[in-house]
């Protein structure tokens, strides 16, 4: 036995010694405080839903739709897409999404999710920043991106099902799900892995769902049930998708998605969406999101305030946050947690000028570093389990410099 | 409404003390457990409608709490100001016993220096005894993303321990 196996087989002990007790009598004032609580919108009581079966499964559905009308979510605004013109300078691409709950948690919460959903769609670098019920998010648009996939992503809530629709009247694409049928499963937890399959030979798109055993097999049980039937369509925030008919007994645990060409989602973002995981309500965006100059490192471009940029050089993930001043927010800086990926780079841009206090944390989960600076144009460069601050030499500054400083922190 | 409700403080009563155990590994701190486990319950009780297999009870309430633990972590992170305190687990007289007790402080030290989504992960495979496949689906993760986070908590684990200036029980190793 090595030493390595040594400690996973002395952590069950360890841990179980480490485990804090329950203190007697909480349990029931905590469910005391949950009973009177209303619950949330399920098409479901508890007890009713033992029905489905465990399996192994590959779905194939292919269809073709015409309801880009009926979904959910914000319509693409006419000429949304951002083409800066080969010869301009990039551009930089902002959207403001509103959340329709005020809780700040919630909109943390989002504001991962829809930061994942940029990330799947291929944009790696932006920043989001927070005020209010309002999250902006600022990115330059890559050319393979489409803007209005990125209006969806940042948008639709996403709540993905496969549906058990055993008998007619037959599921229309495009109608809300009746609240008489039944998910096939919990898909969350379930989606496993989604990539985009570009079109080929005149088959179009497609979104590969890998699915997880419970899924699988629930799947392949139930379509090996019903084949020659549209019985398992598929339906996302309550609304028919796909309702292709089961060729087959489906078996294996992947799911190719065929998307027709006017169908209401692009594979990209649907696949965005699948692979993220779905929002806690449907966000809402700006009427359109306007492509504006990046500010350049003059000192002209620098008279409306300050920037702070972040180049992760680490293979981890970081979140980041800068801190307005609580006594007097002189900053007008952004109270809101951003991650920055592997190898990505972000900027804040600190659009007032007031003197005053600018806190900058970088926070992992569970460590914090922390610099309270004054106003300026700053570079924090994490790299190799360390996280530094300097002034950012390519801006000049309007205001004197602080020292540099370094704070190590334990990455994840 | 009140079936349900006494089914789910049924359910509930069966998962608590481990699940009270978890947040508390996870967290580190003892004062956050009782947040989080609250949190943990009336998401639970609110979304209860929506989950469509009885017996996958438990872990959907695993995959609650996990976030809940982090959410809560990120609220005390932010509520701090110039702390780099990574938080420590109190002391337990309860592992005097054992005895490897020597040993403890270190791994306390150690465990506590790891991020929440590690002490999460380990939490869950060695303290609550999930399968790497449950573990994934209790902290949202595909099955390679739960393995790999696995492998590198116990890494971190075995690296935080050498910085301790101990090398992860091997003098204990038998042969």
């Amino acid at each position: 036995m090595t030493g390595h196996d040594d400690l996973e087989r002395r952590l069950p002990d360890y841990l179980e010694g480490r485990a804090p007790t329950a203190p007697a009598g909480l349990l029931n004032d905590l469910l005391r405080q949950t009973v009177d609580l209303p619950q949330r919108r399920g098409v479901l009581t508890f007890a009713n839903s033992a029905w489905w079966a465990v399996g192994a499964a590959v779905v194939v559905l292919v269809a073709a739709l015409a309801l880009r009308s009926a979904l959910p979510g914000p319509s693409v605004p006419p000429g949304g897409q951002a083409s800066p013109s080969p010869s301009s300078e990039p551009s930089m691409t902002t959207i403001t999404v509103s959340s329709p709950v005020h809780e700040k948690a919630i909109i943390v919460q989002a504001t991962d999710v829809m930061s994942a959903r940029l990330r799947t769609l291929g944009i790696g670098n932006f920043t989001s920043s927070g005020s209010g019920d309002n999250t902006t998010f600022s990115f330059v648009l890559p050319s393979s991106v489409d803007l209005a996939d990125v209006r969806v992503v940042l948008t639709t809530q996403g709540d993905i099902e496969w549906l058990a629709w055993s008998a007619e009247p037959w599921p229309v694409e495009g109608d809300p799900v009746r609240q008489d049928v039944l998910p096939l499963f919990d898909a969350s937890g379930q989606i496993l892995s989604v990539t985009v399959r570009p079109a080929s030979d005149g088959s179009p798109e497609g979104v590969v769902v890998s699915l997880g055993s419970l899924a699988a097999d629930a799947i392949a049980t139930y379509t090996s049930a019903h084949i020659g039937e549209p019985a398992m369509p598929l339906a996302m925030d309550g609304v028919i998708l796909l309702s292709p008919t089961i060729q087959g007994a489906i078996t294996g645990g992947d799911v190719l998605i065929t998307l027709a060409e006017d169908a209401p989602i692009s594979a990209e973002a649907l696949s965005a969406i699948m692979a993220s995981g779905p929002l806690p309500a449907a966000w809402t965006a700006s009427p359109a999101g306007s492509p504006v100059p990046l500010p350049t490192p003059s000192p002209t471009a620098e008279t409306s305030g300050y920037f702070v940029r972040w180049q992760n050089d680490d293979d981890a993930t970081y979140h980041v946050e800068l801190i307005e001043d609580p006594t007097d927010d002189p900053t007008g800086a952004i109270f809101h947690p951003w991650i920055i990926g592997p190898g990505e780079t972000g900027v804040v841009e600190i659009p007032s000028t007031r003197p005053g206090e600018l806190q900058v944390r970088l926070l992992t989960c569970d460590a914090v570093a922390q610099w309270v600076v004054q106003p300026g144009n700053y570079e924090v460069v994490i790299h190799g389990g360390q996280a530094t601050l300097r002034p950012d030499a390519a801006r000049s500054s309007l205001v004197p410099m602080p020292t540099a400083s370094t704070c190590i922190f334990s990455g994840p | 409404m009140r079936g349900d409700h006494d089914a789910f403080a049924q359910l509930v009563d069966a998962a608590f003390p481990k699940l009270y155990g978890t947040a508390g590994l996870v967290l580190g701190e003892w004062a956050a457990v009782q947040e989080a486990v609250q949190s943990t319950l009336i998401r639970a009780w609110q979304d209860l409608p929506k989950l469509r297999d009885p017996e996958r009870f438990e872990a959907w309430l695993y995959r609650i709490a996990i976030n809940a633990c982090h959410d809560e972590g990120r609220r005390r992170q932010r509520g701090r100001r110039h702390e780099t305190d990574l938080g420590s687990l109190d002391s337990d007289p309860s592992l005097d016993s054992l005895t490897w007790v020597a040993d403890r402080d270190e791994l306390d030290r150690a465990f506590a220096r790891l991020t929440p989504d590690q002490r999460a992960i380990l939490t869950l495979v060695f303290y609550r005894d999930m399968t790497v496949l449950q573990a994934a689906e209790a902290i949202g993760a595909p099955l390679g993303t739960a393995k790999s986070r696995l492998h590198r908590a116990l890494e971190a684990l075995r690296a935080a321990l050498a910085a301790e200036g101990r090398p992860a029980f091997e003098s204990e190793v038998e042969a």
